[in-house]
């Protein structure tokens, strides 16, 4: 086994970008056949690691140590554990199924693939980041390609929803610059390792702790993104051209509850113990406003976006929930949401293609029109509002499980939340699929295959999750059951 | 003793030969001429290090220090210089590339920068800082003909004397109490016996300096000169004084007056917040990138001054390292201002718009350096932000770390809006590509490239700044 393949997973896109620069403007078809060619790598890439992770051992695998700048002891450190693993491969196949649906944009392509192979190690980096330095630069990486993504290629007010998203996640960076810094101070030997600070524990006063959590919580809040820090995503998510919708729904949201499992919670288990209640209560605002908002919704791409609020509502439950059922539900549904709503995204982006139009009042009896698309439409909808057997449902069900360990009142509150998540994805299928078929849509031609191929791998995972969720569960439960562990040590169990 | 000031001594020769020698007709030769001499005068203390001279020390009875910090300082300084020089080469339509008075006047300036990192009297510093502030002015108001730069030059000027006798004042202050203009040997008891009159002599020493860093409230000549002036001079002008006046200020207040710390500290603490604001806000509504770049340097000398504030070796060491981005950084956008600038005639951002459609490599490298600017990392812009809001961390001092912090994003939101025009805002019909000039084509490469390797590579200048800050300074601190 290839000692580096945590580096190629995070280096291939970027040697890739490198690689478009000298391609000539020209020939397209040679730019999207170097990215097609580097995210395919590295889904392989990730997915030979999955098979070769050994879920049973705690502790970091394949780690990659080396000395980056000794002065302040900073070290290129990568490491995938239990948390991570599902992120990782999660990144990569999106980031290979935003290739293919990038067949639609045509124009500035050269920069078009550069950026997004940029932000394609950007992603992978943070995840595999072990070092606060590092992790921090990966972090902040993401942002530039992301800004140019939407502002270049985004709809109507794209300036507008780039500038917003780029401000918003560098607002909530700079605080976790400080708190990234704090850390550092407070360390001995001064360290920005995350396994070495997790060990020592930081030697802050209580206060200081706070404020250092509090840098991390609002860095990863406005990630998430948790009410009320939110107000960024609909517009990034409506602006952004549907590989980018895709990504940022699939991926980015991730990075912030990664955030609290990687950091926030290791690093500070006495506060973050303290602080359980207020992400379950978090948790249940978004879940509820989120669902509720998204019903009001005209505009297609804009009612995906507010549900993605709510399903995040139940990472924060099941993270604020504290116990393994929650912990796991948390991050299984992370996993699901990339690929649920990552589906949901390109769903939308096939239908605008074709009428230039997301306004639900135009649609109407498309049911019978393109049944194809019909059907996937329908599936994943229903893995959205989370039908059993599909793997929305899991970890959903695993949150509020969790959470009803934990906080049986709020979690009580929160399965309202279901309920008009249901009603959200069964009004739009009315909406779009059933009802009075409008004439101008007489030529609507059906999703092709080139579509089909980009939804099929993210709808067979939805299914291979909803029926085996083992297979992702025992990825991660004893990387979980640690966590806890170390939780409990402090909570004096 | 001499070997000291060798560079000083060649640069104010060279000024002398390029005004008056009668063979050098073509003025094609100015250029390369002048390179030459800043890069010997570079090499110099170079080479006398590697050959095994040791820096001088104390020399001149005490009156001008050759360290470690003095030797770093003035490489930076000539750097900058060098890279005015090559922007200058570049720039087709202010005619400053033909005039050899120009070239006279900038190295007899850089003569005065040289001497200021290592003035330990206060003569001398008043003299060195003196001879800068002059040619200053007639640098800035070099265009006659043009109405803006000569109302540029005179509000400087105004502003300049007002402030030098500010400066003069508080050095008499100093001498009062202290019977002495050798800062070695200034009496800390003395000073201490007389709060008030201390507090006096330092706040007017710090008006007097804060002109020359473009501090708030002492701001004022600051947009209406970078805005008048043609770009290369305010290249020159937004860069190497500055730099030269934080090697002053380390040196004076860091090393000789950090037994009464907690007497200036608040004060550069309270100027560095009040200039990172007003700087920032005052950058957002700019429509001209010449004034958008005065605000951005205002704030970034506000950021920097956080470094002196915190006082400690760690202080110095992070400010010293935000120079160094500092000056690569804006070196290299007015590189992209003065080609601009050349082809044609403004530098309001509606010029600026499509760029990256007009001129790819060009729009990426400015961007490169606004990212920077921005606090974007990996780059080295970024570091310099992070060490510096570190010391104020160390330092107990984490109300401005915050303040900083919040400034540097409203800082990436008017930077972001220039990167916006070159990306994002259509290309105007009609543009035609814009020449490329081979010294602001390598000189901006040169940037950029430096920009990326101090920051995913900065063990070796990390290593350097421990060895150049002076040991008299608060210990214990540096992390690196």
């Amino acid at each position: 086994m290839g000692s580096l393949i945590l580096s190629q997973l995070v280096f291939l896109p970027l040697a890739a970008a490198l690689l478009t620069l000298v391609i000539p403007k020209e020939r397209e078809s040679w730019i999207r056949a170097v990215a097609l060619l580097a995210t395919g790598m590295v889904l392989v890439l990730a997915t030979l690691l999955v098979f070769s992770y050994r879920p049973l051992l705690s502790g970091f695998q394949f780690e990659e140590k080396i000395s980056w700048i000794p002065q302040v002891n900073v070290w290129y450190h990568l490491g995938v554990d239990g948390i991570s693993l599902p992120l990782v491969f999660l990144t990569a196949l999106i980031s290979f199924v935003g290739v293919i649906a990038s067949a639609s944009i045509q124009d500035r392509l050269k920069e078009y693939f550069f950026l997004y192979l940029l932000l394609a190690t950007g992603m992978m980096g943070t995840f595999l980041a072990l070092d606060l330095f590092l992790f921090y630069i990966f972090w902040e990486i993401v942002l530039v390609p992301m800004y140019f993504l939407i502002g270049i290629w985004g709809g109507p007010r794209r300036e507008y929803a780039a500038i917003k998203f780029f401000l918003y996640t560098l607002a909530g960076s700079v605080f976790m610059l400080l708190a990234i810094i704090a850390c550092y101070f407070s360390s001995l030997p001064h360290t920005f390792s995350i396994p070495d600070l997790t060990q020592q524990g930081l030697r802050l006063s209580h206060n200081m702790q706070w404020a250092v959590f509090m840098g991390f919580f609002l860095a990863f809040a406005i990630k998430v993104p948790i009410f009320p820090f939110h107000t960024w995503l609909p517009d990034a998510h409506v602006e952004a051209p549907t590989p980018i919708s895709v990504i940022l729904a699939g991926v980015l949201l991730k990075m912030g509850g990664y955030g609290f499992f990687r950091i926030s919670l290791p690093l500070m288990p006495g506060i973050a113990t303290q602080f359980a209640i207020v992400f379950a209560v978090l948790g249940v605002i978004n879940i509820i406003y989120g669902a509720m908002v998204a019903l009001a919704q005209t505009d297609f791409k804009k009612l995906v976006a507010y549900s993605s609020v709510s399903h995040m509502g139940f990472v924060l439950l099941g993270l604020g929930a504290m116990n393994l059922p929650g912990f796991n539900g948390a991050a299984l549904e992370m996993f699901n949401h990339g690929m649920i709503t990552g589906g949901m995204f390109l769903l939308v982006g096939v239908l605008y293609d074709r009428t230039h139009t997301r306004n639900l009042a135009d649609f109407g009896g498309l049911g019978a029109k393109i049944p194809v698309y019909s059907g996937l439409l329908i599936f994943f909808s229903m893995a959205s509002l989370g039908l059993p057997a599909l793997s929305g449902f899991v970890g959903e069900f695993l949150s509020l499980m969790g959470g009803f360990l934990s906080f049986p009142a709020i979690t009580l509150v929160s399965v309202l939340g279901l309920v008009v998540g249901a009603a959200i994805f069964l009004l739009l299928i009315q909406k779009v699929l059933l009802g009075v078929f409008q004439t101008k849509w007489a030529h609507l031609r059906d999703i092709n295959t080139r579509e089909l191929l980009a939804i099929v791998p993210l709808m067979a995972m939805v299914l291979w999750v909803g029926l085996f969720p083992r297979t992702i569960l025992f990825l991660q439960s004893t990387t979980l059951g640690n966590l806890l562990r170390h939780l409990g040590s402090m909570k004096g169990w | 003793m001499v070997t000291a000031i060798l560079p000083e001594l060649l640069l104010t020769a060279g000024a002398i030969v390029l005004l008056l020698l009668p063979f050098l007709r073509s003025a094609r030769s100015l250029v390369p001429l002048s390179f030459a001499l800043i890069a010997v005068a570079a090499a110099i203390p170079v080479g006398l290090l590697l050959r095994g001279h040791s820096l001088g020390g104390a020399l001149f009875s005490g009156v001008f220090m050759f360290d470690k910090l003095t030797f770093f300082f003035q490489e930076l300084i000539l750097l900058s210089v060098g890279l005015v020089v090559m922007t200058v080469a570049g720039d087709a339509r202010s005619g400053l590339r033909d005039r050899r008075e120009f070239y006279c006047l900038l190295l007899l300036t850089t003569v005065g920068l040289l001497l200021m990192p290592g003035a330990q009297n206060l003569v001398l510093l008043y003299l060195a800082l003196e001879l800068v502030s002059v040619l200053s002015y007639l640098l800035s108001g070099f265009k006659k003909q043009d109405g803006l730069s000569v109302e540029a030059a005179l509000k400087y000027l105004l502003f300049g004397l007002l402030s030098t006798g500010v400066l003069l004042y508080g050095i008499s202050l100093i001498y009062g109490l202290a019977g002495t203009m050798d800062i070695r040997a200034i009496p800390v008891e003395a000073l201490r016996q007389s709060p008030a009159v201390t507090l006096a002599a330092l706040i007017l020493l710090a008006v007097g300096f804060g002109f020359k860093l473009s501090l708030v409230p002492f701001h004022g000549w600051a947009p209406d000169l970078y805005e008048g002036a043609p770009a290369p001079v305010v290249s020159f002008i937004s860069v190497a004084p500055k730099i030269a006046t934080f090697a002053v200020l380390i040196r004076l207040f860091m090393v000789w007056l950090s037994p009464i710390a907690d007497l200036w500290a608040i004060l550069f603490s309270f100027l560095a917040v009040i200039t990172m604001t007003v700087g920032n806000l005052a950058a957002l509504p700019q429509t001209n990138l010449k004034r958008l770049l005065a605000y951005s340097s205002i704030a970034h000398a506000g950021t920097m001054l956080i470094g002196l504030a915190a006082g400690t070796a760690f202080g110095a060491g992070a400010l010293a390292y935000y120079a160094v981005a500092y000056l690569l950084m804006n070196t290299g956008l007015f590189m992209a201002v003065t080609a601009m600038e050349s082809a044609e005639g403004r530098s309001d951002l509606a010029v600026y718009s499509g760029l990256a459609q007009r001129e790819p490599t060009m729009a990426a490298l400015m961007a490169v350096c606004l990212l920077s600017l921005g606090g974007i990392p990996p780059l080295a812009g970024f570091f310099g932000k992070m060490w510096v809001f570190g010391a104020a961390l160390k330092g107990n001092l984490a109300w401005l770390a915050v303040a900083g912090a919040v400034n540097s994003v409203i800082a990436a939101f008017y930077y972001l809006k220039v990167v916006k025009t070159l990306y994002l805002d259509p290309l105007p019909a009609g543009c035609k590509p814009i020449p490329c000039v081979e010294s602001l084509c390598f000189g901006m490469s040169f940037c950029v490239v430096m920009l990326f390797v101090l920051g995913l590579w900065q063990g070796p200048l990390l290593e350097i700044l421990r060895l150049v800050i002076p040991s008299q300074l608060p210990p214990g601190s540096v992390p690196w």
